[in-house]
């Protein structure tokens, strides 16, 4: 399993471009069979140079190079509701393969309901989600769970459960109808919870730790999943700002190591704008703007979609957009503000 | 806790420090894990073992123990073995059976339902069996296997009954758990009322259903439950699996391969097959389905649904509910479903008392 090259072109700003790590992972490869066709892939792209290398790509996304890495999952004209009423009508999304997706959008656009929908966590009321070119809605369940991950948003950790006990139910999809934990899946899940900064808790009670540490096991169960595609529902509410920071450099990590496709429904607009490859604002339904942060994340479109005046500026730390949202009172200039 | 600089990321760090220690660790924390269960069942299997040697033992006339296990397996002389093989022995095996049932009912109910609160005698199930059982033996004059089925048929009622009011509203809402109540209410209300306008004599034998007794299995109503309660088994054993990531959340379970509703449906179709088989028996024991799995579940402390952990237990409540009521530990004689009220009443209150502590994590 060679991780991907890095998407280059798209990280200039960051200084750490070159900076992807080439090790093998461990943990993963002493796993026989779980390795799919879809990591061969990925390492047969990882032989060839990569076409788009130069910094001079700028802002270009490439989803051309993205495309040879692994399955994509996308959604094509999918219609999503509750109890009747439609919540997106007919809308695509195309998830960048190794990339990192991030979702934003003012409350009740549909944004979570998407993810479940590409998921199988939410009934689809029309269209398709795809994962490659094969209809999920064809795949059983367990064979889905062997390639896409998802962190729900309710997740619930049984009394008295242990970290690595928890984290080993990730292992689920792949053990057999009577399946018992092989020293393979021991692996993985050591792999896991390294990977993810919990090994030294691997013994503690889930109730007992932090609200960063528990999503930090939560991931680390999507992780032994061993997935391609891992999707997250808000992972980072309910964390403060540095529990924030530190779980989506350990999602970037993911990333950038292991080429796992991300894709997640973030809050939080100028971290969804630093950390994000390509970025989905969404608004009642629709998507209104997507692509490079760089490109996407203008005041026009944060007006359109949250109905919200803002300055957009470069962010100080990583050169992405940073939005500075104005409200009614405290704003320095008067004569700054827009008519 | 990572407090590592940007530029060292916690997977490259984390990847150095896996492969022989922590794999070795997470191993040995599974074995750990299975170690205490073994431990678990066989503390439980031990203390069954000498319980129900006890069991042999006392009664009117007491037996010396090797006696009494001899004649169990058929050896010994005349009134000994007649006493042993006929009276007592079935009421052990009854005993363990029965309570081996409730406890696993208990356990699935509990787990895939996730609220400690939702066992059958709660919920009203067992109160709907114990109401088929009299009603067909009653109403319909059935006996045998048909009351069996007239049993699952009244759990599986209720179980349905609770299924539109409530369970679509959460399943860990309290009006989940106030409609079983108001189930196990009304059933009891017609088990009176049939009872009332039964003749004497039937009346006082089915009075059983009404509290709870394995003094009068034996033979071939033994045998049916042994087998109705395998065949069961047999089918929790194809959901066991199932339970785990259930019980992290159904959309976790869901993204985690499981078939969420199949699982579930499935899951209780048996539990409720469980109670009802051995209500059908043995009357509704209270509390042991209540009981007998937060005691499997807190001895384990691992957060896993502890299904044969409860059996165990289950049958080790049942067993030693039945000796003490049966031998006037107390001063009086009482069916087992009395002595397992007693003790499980009490835990009901506290667990009602802290249940909404934890509500709100």
């Amino acid at each position: 399993m060679t991780p991907r090259p890095e998407p280059a072109e798209v990280r200039t700003d960051h200084g750490t471009t070159s900076a992807a790590p080439v090790g093998t992972t461990p943990g993963t490869a002493s796993a026989p069979g779980t390795g799919s066709a879809p990591t061969d892939a990925a390492s047969a792209t990882g032989t060839t140079p990569p076409p788009a290398t130069g910094p001079a790509a700028g802002t270009a996304s490439a989803p051309g190079t993205a495309d040879a890495a692994g399955p994509t999952l996308r959604a094509e004209s999918v219609v999503l509701g509750y109890d009747g009423r439609t919540v997106i009508d007919g809308l695509d999304l195309h998830l960048p393969a190794g990339r990192i997706t991030a979702i934003v959008g003012p409350n009740a656009c549909g944004k979570s309901t998407l993810l479940r929908g590409m998921a199988r966590l939410h009934p689809l009321s029309g269209g398709s989600v795809l994962l490659g070119d094969r209809d999920v809605s064809t795949m059983s369940r367990r064979e889905l769970a062997r390639a896409v991950g998802m962190l729900p948003q309710s997740s619930i950790a049984p009394d008295g459960v242990r970290v690595a006990e928890l984290v080993a139910r990730g292992r689920y999809p792949h053990q057999g109808w009577f399946g018992r934990h092989s020293s393979d899946d021991d692996a993985v899940v050591a792999s896991a919870l390294a990977a993810t900064g919990v090994a030294d808790l691997a013994d503690r009670p889930v109730q007992d730790l932090s609200g960063g540490q528990r999503q930090r096991v939560w991931i680390a169960m999507v992780l032994a999943q061993q997935t391609d595609i891992v999707l997250l529902d808000e992972p980072t509410t309910f964390l403060d700002v540095r529990h924030q920071l530190d779980l989506l450099d350990l999602l970037t990590s993911l990333n950038r190591e292991r080429g796992t496709t991300v894709a997640m429904v973030l809050h939080e607009l100028n971290l969804a704008a630093r950390y994000a490859d390509h970025l989905v604002v969404m608004s009642a339904g629709r998507i209104v703007a997507e692509g490079d942060p760089g490109e996407v994340l203008t005041s026009d479109v944060v007006r359109g979609a949250f109905d919200l005046e803002s300055d957009v500026v470069p962010d100080p730390v990583s050169g992405t957009p940073m939005v500075v949202p104005r409200g009614r009172f405290h704003t320095a200039d008067r004569a700054t503000r827009p008519a | 806790m990572t407090n590592s600089p940007a530029n060292a990321s916690p997977l490259t760090a984390g990847h150095d420090a896996i492969p022989g220690d922590l794999h070795l660790a997470v191993a040995h924390l599974r074995t750990t894990r299975r170690r205490r269960l073994g431990l678990v069942l066989g503390g439980c299997g031990a203390a069954l073992a000498a319980l129900g040697t006890l069991g042999l033992m006392l009664g009117d006339s007491t037996i010396a123990p090797g006696t009494a296990l001899l004649a169990a397996f058929g050896a010994g002389d005349g009134g000994d073995l007649f006493v042993v093989q006929q009276l007592r022995l079935p009421r052990v095996l009854a005993a363990i059976l029965v309570g081996a049932m409730f406890g696993l009912a208990g356990a699935l109910f509990q787990s895939t339902l996730r609220n400690p609160l939702a066992s059958p005698d709660i919920l009203g199930i067992a109160a709907g069996a114990s109401l088929g059982a009299v009603s067909g033996l009653l109403a319909f004059g059935l006996a045998g296997i048909a009351v069996a089925v007239s049993a699952f048929g009244g759990g599986l009622a209720v179980a349905l009954a609770i299924w539109f009011l409530a369970w679509r509203r959460g399943l860990h809402s309290i009006r989940f758990v106030l409609v079983g109540v108001g189930f196990a209410y009304l059933c009891q209300a017609f088990m009176t009322w049939l009872l009332a306008r039964a003749d004497e004599r039937e009346a006082a034998s089915a009075l059983l259903w009404t509290v709870g007794s394995v003094a009068d299995i034996r033979g071939e109503d033994l045998g049916i439950l042994a087998a109705g309660a395998a065949v069961l088994v047999l089918g929790v054993m194809a959901v066991a699996r199932t339970q785990g990531p259930l019980a992290l959340g159904d959309d976790n379970a869901r993204a985690l391969g499981v078939r969420v509703d199949a699982a579930r449906v499935t899951t209780l179709l048996l539990a409720v097959g469980l109670v009802a088989l051995a209500t059908s028996f043995a009357g509704p024991v209270a509390f042991v389905a209540l009981v007998a799995p937060a005691i499997a579940r807190r001895v384990l402390s691992d957060g896993g649904p502890a299904l044969l952990a409860s059996t165990a237990v289950g049958a080790l409540l049942t067993l030693t509910a039945d000796l003490i009521g049966n031998h006037h530990v107390f001063g009086v004689t009482a069916p087992v479903g009395i002595v397992t009220g007693l003790v499980g009443a009490p835990y009901l209150l506290w667990l009602l008392a802290t249940n909404e502590r934890k509500e709100r994590r």
